[in-house]
């Protein structure tokens, strides 16, 4: 996993807590690159879940909520790092799409070893649209994050409704959202 | 934020930016090295196209690359020079229209052949068809063509080759062994026609001395007959032979005496004529089968041009007359007496085509002369025919040229009598011609000593 996710995340951690309770969750994470992470480095994921498992047991948060909350974030991160990929003019519906067939394309000019997950749409009918998500990483609560970090970006969050649905016996591996435009 | 805190970030942000230099350094690295392989590799196919680019401009081919319409994309030097058009304008034309109407019905045909579902597809062998040049002048080559699709579309590799010189060749050979196979027809001719001439030779020569003795006799007889006539008149003064005169006269009335004494001598004459003709015909034969000799001879000119007059009668007698105009103080012309004899029979029997190319109703007038000047002999054939055209006059001494109709003439006396004059007798062949009006063809052959040492010094290299 690409070290940017890592240096969002420990940012989002000191702000959202505290730069001590960061320091915590690292050194009780007894982490292989002790949390000595460089954006354009690359690292396990798992290092990832552990710091969340240990910043939820610091917080009393859940997991999952934890990773929606960070994915939401990034979101916002990704847009301020990386504004050429994001047109403000564009329907969300049409950024959705061109995650996987422009940025992800894009991301691996920069990245050619990066292991990105697969995020393909559809639009089954007028104001709506099913992403599919599949990663063997198994962040769909990061997908999902991410996408309500995209709704704000284009302030629609009000106005479209998510519906999520595992496909992979709740391994979040293969996860269907189904995003409704309201009438 | 505490001191201990602090510490430990500072010890991180050492860390990853170590890391962060340990990557950059990689990807340096690894960016020199994919530069490198990209530096190669793009060396490797600017050599390769230019390899390719060499083959395809110094090929001996026509080589034409094609896109699915068969518009021309590519072309390369040698289809230039064969299609005598210029790149840029090859560019611009659909292959198709680089052949005639029957050759390209057939090439669709060809491309048509191909199996759609082979991406490379080279269809039939190399096939005869019919260019065109830039003026749309025909000519004969080889295609073939290939087919194939490259990123979804399809082209076409069109291979030809120009063989007009070995459509030319073959022509020609073909040709020269109708010519060996009619000289060998001819020779056989010349061989039956010495034999004849020399069988009619003997009972020519009795047929003659039996004319002359009856001539001779006949005159004898004539005496006695004068003899017999003063007799008669003196018997019809004397009653006694009245009933014997007048018999002797019935006779003679009866037989017509008078009739054959002045009629006889006449047709021994005539005789002894046709006899003298027969005897000058078999002569010719004889000497124009059989010139005697292949090394270069003293030949009487105005003697062995009257021989070709001879032979060559049939030829000309019904379309035309033939004035000769000899200087009589001729010297000797050293010279091949058989080649000079085809020299002259060509040049005649040339003149007596041209006559009867003319047309007209009454005869047309070949004259024939020669004349001494400095140290050449000039030998000249005049004819009152059609003359030849001025787009014709550059090819007439070309080998195989020939305006006459099929099975009149194979395009090669002319050609040959120019080759043996020039060439064989260090001579001169020219002509002057006006179109309706006539032609005269001039030879000129040295007569000297000099000459004729060069030519048998020739002869013997």
């Amino acid at each position: 996993m690409k070290g940017v996710v890592f240096t969002e995340f420990l940012e989002m951690v000191d702000d959202k807590f505290s730069p001590e309770v960061t320091e915590r969750i690292i050194d009780n994470a007894d982490l292989a690159s002790n949390g000595a992470y460089t954006a354009v480095g690359t690292y396990d994921h798992t290092e990832l879940v552990k710091l969340v498992v240990n910043l939820a047991a610091e917080t009393g948060a859940e997991v999952p909520d934890l990773v929606r909350v960070f994915g939401e974030h990034f979101f916002h991160r990704l847009v301020a790092l990386y504004p050429h990929f994001v047109d403000d003019d564009q329907d969300v519906f049409a950024f959705l799409e061109s995650v996987e067939n422009y940025i992800h394309i894009e991301v691996r000019k920069l990245y050619p070893d990066a292991d990105l997950p697969s995020v393909k749409t559809e639009r089954p009918g007028d104001g709506e649209m099913i992403l599919m998500y599949e990663s063997k990483r198994c962040l769909a609560d990061a997908a999902h994050g991410l996408i309500l970090g995209c709704l704000d970006y284009f302030n629609v969050k009000d106005k479209v409704s998510i519906d999520r649905h595992d496909e992979s016996e709740g391994k979040g591996s293969r996860v269907r959202f189904k995003l409704s435009k309201a009438a | 934020m505490d001191i201990g805190t602090l510490e430990k970030r500072l010890a991180r942000e050492k860390a990853a930016r170590c890391e962060a230099e340990s990557l950059l350094e990689a990807k340096s690295r690894e960016l020199f090295l994919s530069n490198k392989e990209l530096l190669k590799a793009s060396q490797t196919l600017i050599g390769q196209s230019q390899q390719l680019n060499a083959v395809f401009d110094q090929a001996l081919t026509v080589i034409l690359l094609t896109d699915a319409d068969g518009s021309i994309q590519r072309a390369n030097r040698s289809a230039e020079m064969t299609f005598g058009r210029e790149a840029n304008k090859l560019k611009a034309t659909s292959v198709y229209d680089l052949l005639d109407n029957g050759s390209r019905e057939a090439a669709i045909e060809m491309e048509r052949q191909r199996d759609p579902a082979k991406k490379f597809t080279t269809v039939g062998n190399m096939q005869e068809m019919v260019g065109l040049r830039a003026d749309n002048t025909p000519f004969p080559l080889e295609l073939a063509v290939s087919v194939f699709e490259l990123e979804g579309k399809r082209h076409g590799v069109w291979i030809c080759r120009d063989i007009t010189a070995r459509k030319e060749a073959e022509e020609k050979q073909l040709r020269l062994e109708q010519e060996l196979r009619q000289a060998q027809k001819l020779e056989s001719l010349g061989t039956l026609a010495s034999g004849i001439a020399h069988e009619i030779n003997t009972p020519i020569q009795y047929i003659n001395d039996n004319a002359h003795f009856l001539k001779e006799s006949f005159e004898d007889l004539m005496s006695v007959f004068q003899a017999y006539d003063v007799l008669l008149q003196k018997a019809d003064a004397e009653e006694q032979f009245k009933e014997q005169v007048g018999a002797v006269r019935a006779n003679a009335e009866s037989a017509d005496v008078d009739f054959l004494k002045e009629e006889i001598p006449s047709s021994i004459d005539q005789t002894l004529d046709g006899i003298e003709r027969i005897s000058k015909i078999v002569t010719a034969v004889k000497e124009f089968s059989h010139p005697g000799t292949t090394e270069m001879t003293a030949i009487d000119m105005n003697q062995a041009i009257e021989t070709t007059l001879s032979v060559t009668r049939n030829e000309w007698k019904y379309v035309a007359e033939v004035e000769t105009a000899f200087e009589q103080s001729l010297p000797m012309v050293p010279c091949l007496p058989g080649d000079i004899n085809q020299v002259i029979m060509n040049l005649i029997v040339n003149a007596a085509h041209a006559i009867e190319s003319k047309g007209g109703d009454g005869l047309g007038q070949i004259t024939i002369k020669t004349q001494h000047t400095d140290n050449n002999v000039e030998i000249s054939v005049t004819d009152t025919g059609c003359g030849i055209p001025e787009a014709n006059r550059g090819q007439i001494f070309d080998p195989f040229f020939t305006t006459k109709e099929v099975g009149k003439g194979t395009g090669q006396g002319l050609s040959i009598a120019f080759n043996i004059v020039t060439q064989k007798h260090d001579g001169t062949l020219s002509f002057t011609t006006e179109e309706g009006v006539g032609t005269t063809f001039t030879i000129t052959l040295p007569a000297s000593p000099a000459a004729e040492m060069k030519a048998e010094t020739k002869e013997a290299v």
